[in-house]
């Protein structure tokens, strides 16, 4: 009887360790959400501190427009956008702080606070323009892989300055590019859906430089376009809303 | 001596600190860049006057029927490796303009009005987070688009019936985190204080001290400010986000002092004494369905006027023009007193809406409506369509109304009168 328990006990025992290891061997083999959406972010990711890059904007009925994005050094959530076309716009600056934005331009006393609706240029959000990374803002709430590729479900997490509600993002399974994201509302309706279409390696590191946005409502689109990457960026001191107006 | 030798060392020792910060090593530009604008511009204005309003009889007040400004804004920039910033803003203005209320000078022009709005520098010591800046510039704070409270300096620096041309000062700002905190001071005396003109007319005996500070935790922004200008004032502001689409925001201030401004000539009417309290609550609003912005905001103003004071006023220009009309130095005094005036910024309830595109329409038109209620009885109107063509021309008509219901307060003076614009500028800008 005695026998038989410690048999009884040392199957358990071994099917405990086989499934655990098994397990563990799976959670070492299988994707992993949170590496997969770093290595997509990293994409976007030009230097670890402060950087700038352009932000063309092409539409679909022939107009165009460049801003200047700079981020804050040590401060991936605080940006500043500078427009250098079209000419009437040549003045305006705008500061991201999270999910706030602050617009300065010619004739301007003083900055003003916008809501996010209002910095648009063609189908790009404020949101689309100054953030460059998912990880921070969005919890994976699933993920799959098929074809090649996976697909994973993410949500916005409060106060982090997310953009949209919920974002279904398609990466290649092998090296974590991203390939579409459809962005939705909070009751999963599409807003708009993004196909990074454009990469290119600059300083020996291959980054997303193009990527095609189309509005879900009314199917419009426009073609934005990511270069002349630097390391440099404004000082700390240049990103408040206090200073916004000096910005050049 | 040892003075000079100190003095000559904290300069040397600054332009070493400054060539150190534009170094490579330090990650600031070495880049020297300029900037260049020009900004031609031609607006008419027609006025509608009404003669018959019983406080305006023959256009006392001395309105013109038309006039016609020509002017020319140029800004120059100069920053040197993120570290020091120049800029200089002014216009010159040439005005026509046409009336009977001279009787002999029916059409006049005037000469070239020079007008310097900012000559600023700025030199950044970023790796402090401080920025010291010095020179002449129009300092706002405050949330609030139609309504301000805590805008104390540039209230203070309003010439009259004029443009905000900004004060001479100095100020130290530090910039933490999200945080900043900044200090501006204009001494007492100064040479630089020409367009500064503080209540109770003690001119340059007392010094201005502005003391701001700014926080914003998420989507939530906070500030406060001290002011002193011989009388001593607080004030407070926040900001927020609900949604995508909505900015709730709210401004208020106290002081021992009046807050509204008072008028030039001081004998007509005294503001009272004591302590005052102005508040302005409001929204905007960014629909998703359709591209439109709307502001709304109310204030408060303990010190506003209402009917009794307008009548005060009223009572005393009367009086005023009892010697022989045909006099000009009475309809010259009267309208000096008129134009000194402080038009639309007294009521104490104040009810604003303003209505704008919140993206260019067909990417070349834009637009806003300003509707305001004064109280006890007025009604302000205005508004604007403007074209921008081939990215330099703006092209632009607006109109303004203003309406007494009940012939009672501010409003009143000016029931029944318009205006119409028709405005175009030219901007050329050159950057290397």
């Amino acid at each position: 009887m005695m026998t038989a328990t410690k048999v009884t006990l040392a199957m358990a025992a071994a099917l405990t360790m086989f499934f655990a290891g098994t397990r563990d061997l799976h959670a070492q083999s299988g994707p992993d959400g949170a590496s997969i959406l770093g290595k997509a972010d990293a994409y976007r990711e030009y230097a670890a501190s402060g950087f700038s890059f352009d932000f063309g904007v092409n539409e679909s009925d022939g107009s165009s427009s460049l801003m200047r994005v700079s981020l804050a050094e040590g401060n991936r959530d605080t940006s500043l956008v500078r427009y250098v076309e079209p000419k009437k716009y040549r003045r305006r600056v705008v500061l991201t702080v999270k999910n706030a934005f602050f617009v300065y331009d010619q004739g301007m006393r003083s900055p003003i606070r916008i809501t996010p609706r209002e910095m648009l240029f063609g189908q790009a959000s404020a949101g689309d323009i100054t953030r460059i990374a998912f990880s921070g803002m969005y919890s994976i709430e699933g993920m799959e892989t098929k074809d090649g590729r996976h697909t994973l479900h993410l949500k916005a997490i409060a106060d982090k300055g997310a953009t949209y509600d919920l974002i279904r993002l398609t990466v290649t399974a092998s090296d974590c590019k991203p390939v579409r994201a459809d962005c939705m509302g909070s009751g999963g309706s599409l807003i708009k859906t993004i196909e990074y279409d454009g990469f290119g390696v600059v300083n020996g590191k291959e980054l997303l430089t193009s990527f095609t946005i189309t509005d879900s409502a009314s199917g419009d689109s426009c073609k934005v376009a990511l270069g002349n990457f630097s390391a440099e960026t404004y000082p700390a001191s240049s990103f408040t809303v206090e200073a916004i107006k000096h910005v050049r | 001596m040892f003075a000079e030798r100190i003095r000559a060392a904290l300069v040397c020792a600054a332009i070493a600190f400054i060539a150190q910060g534009a170094s490579p090593e330090s990650g600031a530009s070495r880049d020297i860049t300029q900037e260049l604008g020009l900004i031609v511009s031609q607006d008419a204005d027609l006025h509608g006057i009404r003669t018959d309003n019983p406080l305006n009889g023959d256009n006392w007040q001395g309105k013109p029927d038309w006039e016609a400004t020509m002017a020319a804004e140029l800004d120059w920039y100069a920053g040197y490796a993120n570290r020091i910033q120049l800029s200089v803003n002014g216009d010159m203005e040439w005005r026509e303009w046409s009336g009977e209320y001279r009787g002999d000078g029916r059409e006049s022009r005037g000469g070239t009005d020079l007008f310097l709005d900012e000559a600023l520098i700025c030199v950044d010591l970023h790796e402090w987070g401080l920025r010291l800046t010095s020179g002449k510039t129009t300092i706002r704070q405050g949330p609030t688009v139609l309504f301000p409270v805590v805008d104390f300096l540039v209230k203070d620096t309003k010439l009259n019936d004029g443009q905000n041309h900004g004060a001479w000062t100095t100020g130290l700002s530090l910039a933490a985190g999200h945080a900043v905190i900044e200090a501006w001071i204009s001494p007492a005396n100064s040479w630089f204080r020409d367009d500064y003109d503080p209540p109770g007319a003690d001119g340059d005996e007392d010094p201005m001290v502005l003391a701001h500070a700014a926080f914003e935790s998420g989507v939530h922004r906070l500030g406060a400010l001290y002011y002193h200008n011989g009388a001593n004032s607080v004030g407070c502001y926040y900001s927020g986000q609900i949604s995508d689409g909505l900015i709730p925001y709210a401004e208020a201030a106290v002081s021992d002092g009046p807050l509204v401004r008072p008028f030039a000539n001081e004998w007509l009417r005294s503001a009272p004494d004591g302590w005052s309290l102005d508040a302005t609550f409001g929204a905007s609003w960014a629909p998703s369905f359709a591209g439109v912005t709307a502001y709304v905001e109310y204030r408060y103003r303990s010190s506003g006027y209402g009917d009794g004071e307008w009548d005060e006023i009223r009572d005393g220009l009367e009086g005023l023009m009892s010697p022989p009309p045909d006099y000009p130095l009475y309809y010259r005094s009267c309208g000096s007193i008129a134009s000194s005036l402080p038009y639309f910024d007294t009521p104490t309830h104040s009810f604003g809406l303003r209505l704008q595109n919140s993206r260019p329409i067909a990417d070349a038109l834009d637009c806003y409506v300003n509707a305001f209620f004064l109280a006890p009885d007025g009604l302000y109107l205005s508004g604007e369509l403007s074209l921008s063509a081939i990215d330099r021309l703006r092209v632009s008509i607006g109109a303004t109304a203003l309406m007494s219901l009940e012939d009672r307060g501010e409003v009143a003076w000016w029931n029944d009168a318009w205006s119409v614009r028709l405005a175009a500028s030219w901007t050329v800008r050159a950057y290397e």
